[in-house]
């Protein structure tokens, strides 16, 4: 039975009116573990993080959060426009100062960006300004929906590793839903594969480096790009 | 088929004359025009040759030079200045909270509804005769229905704005479970800001036209009682006087209260 401060997600069916979207999703993770989400296109990652953030509450099953705080970096950046960069990460974690929020966005590969307004920012920046916010309350649950999808291969795997191995450090759980294999089996620890049935299913929950790319890939047709 | 002939307007369309035309036109359209109104009231008056009908600028001007000087007009002034704080803010408060209300919760909403689409329609006069009647000539009464002729257009605008809020945003501040009242200052009141601040400014010069209003009929001070004298002694150069000064003191206080809070409102963008 997982302790109080692990993830424990049970998704016995989820629906959108009569259409079934998954059935049988169950995982579960420790602290400072990392969870890659894989899936093809429309088959229920982004449901999946809902329903684990407790976004989504029209389901059958349960979902146990880590005691502390929640933090998600969606798919678009959300940040706040009529505030500056430095004052959207203290909206979520007010008691930052001028260092920390210098320091965290270091880590997400931003210099001098603080007192920027998000309209002035790219997309990547921006997504990586969200990336910064999600780290500012030092999360017990970190959920990311594509955080790497519009930045750069090399930058995007740099970014993986320190933001994961930050994670770790701090002794949060990630639950990352990406469509780049390569990466989520450089950074995570654990594979969750969903079929692409209609409902999907939990195709495979796997250590990272269980099976080599190719195997997966062979499984998975879907992962086949790349 | 040949292409058309281009048009032929030599001094509109190209060189220095259009551009020395459109500074003229940025610069001075408005105060021409301002001259211009008041040259046709001036030639009006003229024509007319009854100043006790209809007197010219100068004697207007003089009435209210003599009013302001003798200390008359200002406690009428003031007066109506307060009716119009006063309702103005309760009217602003109510209608946001309701407007919100309806714009958040669609039951709320389908109750609400039926009542603002009557309250949009009810004649002005009747609801100010009505609470007099009912609730006696007093000030309350005199605000009050300023306020149930003010509020619905509130309403329409706040629920507008409310309906339009990102839920994103929402989401955020549930994941993040960032506390209501920080949620509320940096989340909501951003994206009503520009509602607000249309409300507030379609809602003043409302407001202030049924103060007057309301003075006429039920109040023994204020700019609308003071209209209400001059009616019975046929002072028109008063009425003119005493309407004009306060649409003035109303569009200062446009121009120094509402209009730099709306340039704030729509700062970020």
């Amino acid at each position: 039975m997982p302790g109080a401060d692990h993830l424990q997600v049970t998704i016995e069916a989820k629906t959108f009116g009569a259409h079934p979207v998954l059935r049988g999703v169950r995982f579960s993770a420790a602290p400072g573990e990392v969870l890659a989400l894989l899936a093809p296109s429309g088959t229920g990652k982004t449901t999946t993080l809902r329903i684990a953030m407790g976004l989504d509450q029209d389901f059958d099953g349960t979902v146990q959060r880590p005691a502390g705080r929640l933090a998600t970096v969606f798919q678009e950046p959300r940040l706040l426009p009529w505030l500056s960069v430095a004052a959207n990460m203290r909206l979520v974690a007010p008691g930052l100062s001028d260092a920390d929020i210098a320091h965290i966005l270091s880590l997400a590969g931003l210099q001098n960006t603080a007192a920027g307004m998000p309209k002035h920012l790219s997309l990547g920046m921006a997504r990586r300004v969200a990336l910064a916010r999600a780290l500012a309350v030092r999360p017990a649950l970190l959920v990311m929906d594509e955080p790497f999808a519009s930045l750069d291969a090399q930058l995007g795997a740099r970014l993986g590793h320190d933001i994961t191995a930050y994670a770790r450090s701090i002794g949060a759980i990630v639950l990352m839903a990406t469509h780049d294999l390569d990466q989520a089996r450089a950074i995570a620890d654990r594979l969750l594969v969903l079929s692409g049935t209609s409902p999907a299913t939990l195709g495979a929950d796997i250590p990272s480096n269980a099976q080599t790319a190719a195997e997966l890939r062979n499984r998975f047709g879907f992962l086949d790009k790349g | 088929m040949g292409a058309p002939p281009p048009p032929t307007c030599p001094t509109a369309c190209s060189g220095k004359a259009p551009d020395l035309t459109k500074q003229f036109g940025a610069r001075f359209a408005r105060p021409l025009s301002l001259v211009a109104l008041v040259a046709l009231w001036w030639l009006a008056a003229s024509l007319a040759g009854d100043p006790g009908r209809l007197p010219g600028p100068a004697a207007v001007v003089a009435f209210t030079w003599h009013a302001l000087a003798s200390g008359e007009m200002l406690p009428a002034l003031l007066a109506t200045l307060a009716r119009v704080a006063c309702a103005f803010v309760l009217s602003m408060l109510a209608g946001a909270a309701i407007g919100m209300l309806a714009g958040r919760c669609a039951v709320a909403d389908r109750l609400i509804d039926p009542w603002l689409v009557i309250a949009l329609n009810l004649p002005v006069l009747m609801v100010v005769v009505l609470v007099y009647i009912w609730i006696g000539l007093t000030e309350a009464a005199a605000i009050l229905s300023v306020c149930i002729a003010k509020i619905p257009t509130v309403v329409v605008t706040v629920r507008e704005g409310a309906r339009a809020l990102d839920p994103t945003l929402d989401e955020l501040g549930q994941v993040f479970r960032i506390p209501s009242i920080r949620r509320w200052r940096a989340i909501v009141l951003p994206q009503m800001a520009p509602y607000l601040a249309a409300a507030a400014r379609a809602g003043l010069s409302v407001t202030w036209k049924i103060v007057l209003i309301v003075e006429l009929i039920g109040r023994p001070n204020g700019v609308g009682f003071e209209l209400n004298l001059f009616f019975q002694t046929f002072d028109v150069a008063g009425i003119i006087a005493y309407g004009l000064v306060f649409s003035l003191v109303m569009l200062a206080a446009e121009w120094a209260l509402l209009q730099p809070l709306e340039r704030r409102a729509h700062a970020w963008r």
